[in-house]
């Protein structure tokens, strides 16, 4: 009787996928917010989502149905029967129920073990990093598969070793453990994955599944925390550096964002913070003032445009280089240089590309003179003085080009 | 890039770049009758293809959401806009963006037979 159902809903799956389609279930879905924030494949944003809702607070299922809008009945629950894993329902075909969903036990330290095979190399110097910035509340449980050999009973952990050995630099007593009990996983399961039906069958068939997830875990299913998100969280947790680099943002009409979409989006936060601990001519931490002199030249050339580092950073060392240099400065200077940029090449984009073109062109055919330049950001700090000095001029000393051509 | 409302009546608009308008406006022209409607832009702008290319989706991305759907020949459908509004939403963008790109001096609409410039086939 099996068969026939599970036609029919391959069908009804068809079916649905064709008439689906992403942009109209996001439009529906948004339309019972009032805030309106992006949904983008990569990300869905959070922060703006939150402001529609008390507390900005969002129940999980709100943030499934956003996901759904975006992935589509193929990833609809109801595809799946219902698993409940406090019932210890078995996660394995053919296990006997309850007795092999992973559990959690305290554990003593006797009964820990490393099986090298399914685990990497230990680095203490991972062990004294996590030590320095150790607290209780922040420790992720460890894994560990669980079997019996000779009549001792390992725990072999394949995650969270590095966390097992500084909780025990820290004197814990007991060690939080989540593990899967590999000697309950009837012969059959071990025999059917292609292991031999007996003890060592048992435990190389746990030592494939914990590498296998170690892997999983560490590798295939990583999702490194992006730089947006990680500022987001310094900055809405009061992290010193990043309110100050907020205000910078927020004070010249930019806005920290994912994707440059919107105008005046600043997505590349390690250029950000790179050009706000530029330091000035005396030798102290500019905090931001040759960068926030940046943007405000970048919103008021570009008010539509994203910002592009390819652009702020190499002004931010100019102004810098004006500082150190103590060259005056005026703010004709700005109008001078918004005038040669847009009038040569127009949207910031062309600004950054077509300086390093004729550069390029220049060292090619050996039109310059002088050192060549180590990278992009120099290239066009160097493009934006040259170009000055030829089509303008007016300020006679201004910071010199390291190396000179015709922009 | 060009704009033209939809010449079956409703109030949307399609918003489109070529570098061939003659064989762009040849291929809509195929999909109704002449005699019924004959294909044309609206308004036309001209400049730099990277220019253009921006500016597309800079207006793809501020009307994101009133472009109904992304299905083969729907995600140029801006919904419920005039052609005049959308005129001025582009001059913006040009002057926001620095463009280097200008409105083409033409006799609005333009139709096959006044296009003379752009990419030959």
């Amino acid at each position: 009787m099996a068969a026939p159902v599970q036609a029919s809903s391959k069908f009804l799956l068809k079916s649905n996928s064709k008439s689906w389609n992403s942009k109209t279930a996001i439009k529906q879905f948004l339309s019972k917010y009032k805030i309106k924030f992006d949904m983008d494949p990569d990300a869905i944003d959070l922060r703006s989502m939150a402001k529609n809702y008390p507390n900005e607070i969002i129940p999980l299922e709100d943030i499934h149905n956003g996901l759904m809008a975006i992935l589509g009945p193929n990833f609809s629950p109801l595809l799946h029967a219902p698993y409940d894993p406090a019932q210890g329902v078995p996660i394995f075909p053919k296990a006997q129920l309850g007795h092999i969903a992973p559990q959690f036990d305290y554990v003593e330290w006797k009964d820990l073990y490393l099986y090298s095979i399914f685990q990497r190399d230990v680095a203490p110097t991972h062990t004294a990093k996590l030590k320095k910035d150790w607290d209780p509340t922040s420790v992720l449980i460890p894994c560990a598969i669980k079997f019996t050999m000779n009549g001792v009973v390992y725990y072999c952990i394949w995650d969270g070793h590095h966390t097992l050995q500084t909780a025990r630099i820290m004197n814990y007593t007991k060690f939080p453990i989540w593990y899967i009990d590999i000697d309950a996983i009837p012969m059959s399961t071990i025999s059917a994955a292609g292991f031999s039906a007996d003890q060592a069958g048992k435990i190389k068939y746990g030592c494939w599944l914990a590498g296998k997830n170690m892997i999983r875990i560490n590798s295939t299913n990583k999702r490194p925390l992006a730089h947006y998100d990680k500022f987001m969280i310094l900055y809405e947790t009061n992290d010193a550096k990043a309110v100050e680099m907020h205000r910078i943002i927020t004070t010249t009409n930019c806005v920290v964002k994912r994707n440059a979409k919107i105008a005046g989006s600043w997505t590349q936060i390690n250029s950000g913070e790179e050009c706000y601990d530029l330091m000035t001519g005396s030798g102290m931490p500019s905090k931001g003032i040759f960068w926030k002199h940046a943007l405000e030249f970048h919103r008021k050339v570009w008010p539509n445009a994203p910002l592009m580092l390819e652009v702020f950073r190499p002004m931010s060392y100019l102004y810098q280089a004006f500082d150190i240099g103590s060259y005056p400065i005026d703010t004709a200077f700005d109008t001078e240089m918004e005038n040669l940029l847009t009038t040569n090449y127009g949207p910031p984009e062309d600004v950054h590309t077509m300086i390093k073109n004729s550069y390029e062109n220049a060292v090619i055919q050996k039109l310059g003179r002088g050192r060549l330049l180590k990278n992009d950001r120099e290239i066009v700090q160097n493009g934006l003085i040259n170009l000055y000095n030829q089509q303008c001029g007016r300020l006679k000393v201004i910071p010199q080009a390291e190396y000179v051509w015709v922009v | 890039m060009y704009v033209f409302k939809d010449p079956l009546g409703s109030t949307d608009v399609k918003i489109g770049i070529t570098g061939n308008p003659k064989v762009r406006l040849g291929t809509y022209q195929c999909a109704y009758s002449a005699k019924s409607h004959k294909a044309c832009f609206d308004y036309v702008w001209v400049g730099p293809p990277k220019h253009i290319d921006l500016l597309e989706r800079a207006l793809k991305e501020k009307y994101k959401w009133d472009i109904a759907s992304d299905r083969l020949g729907e995600s140029e459908w801006i919904s419920d806009l005039s052609i005049q509004d959308l005129i001025k939403v582009v001059d913006q963008e040009i002057q926001g963006w620095r463009f280097h790109i200008k409105v083409l001096d033409a006799d609005f609409p333009v139709r096959t037979d006044d296009i003379s410039w752009g990419r030959k086939n």
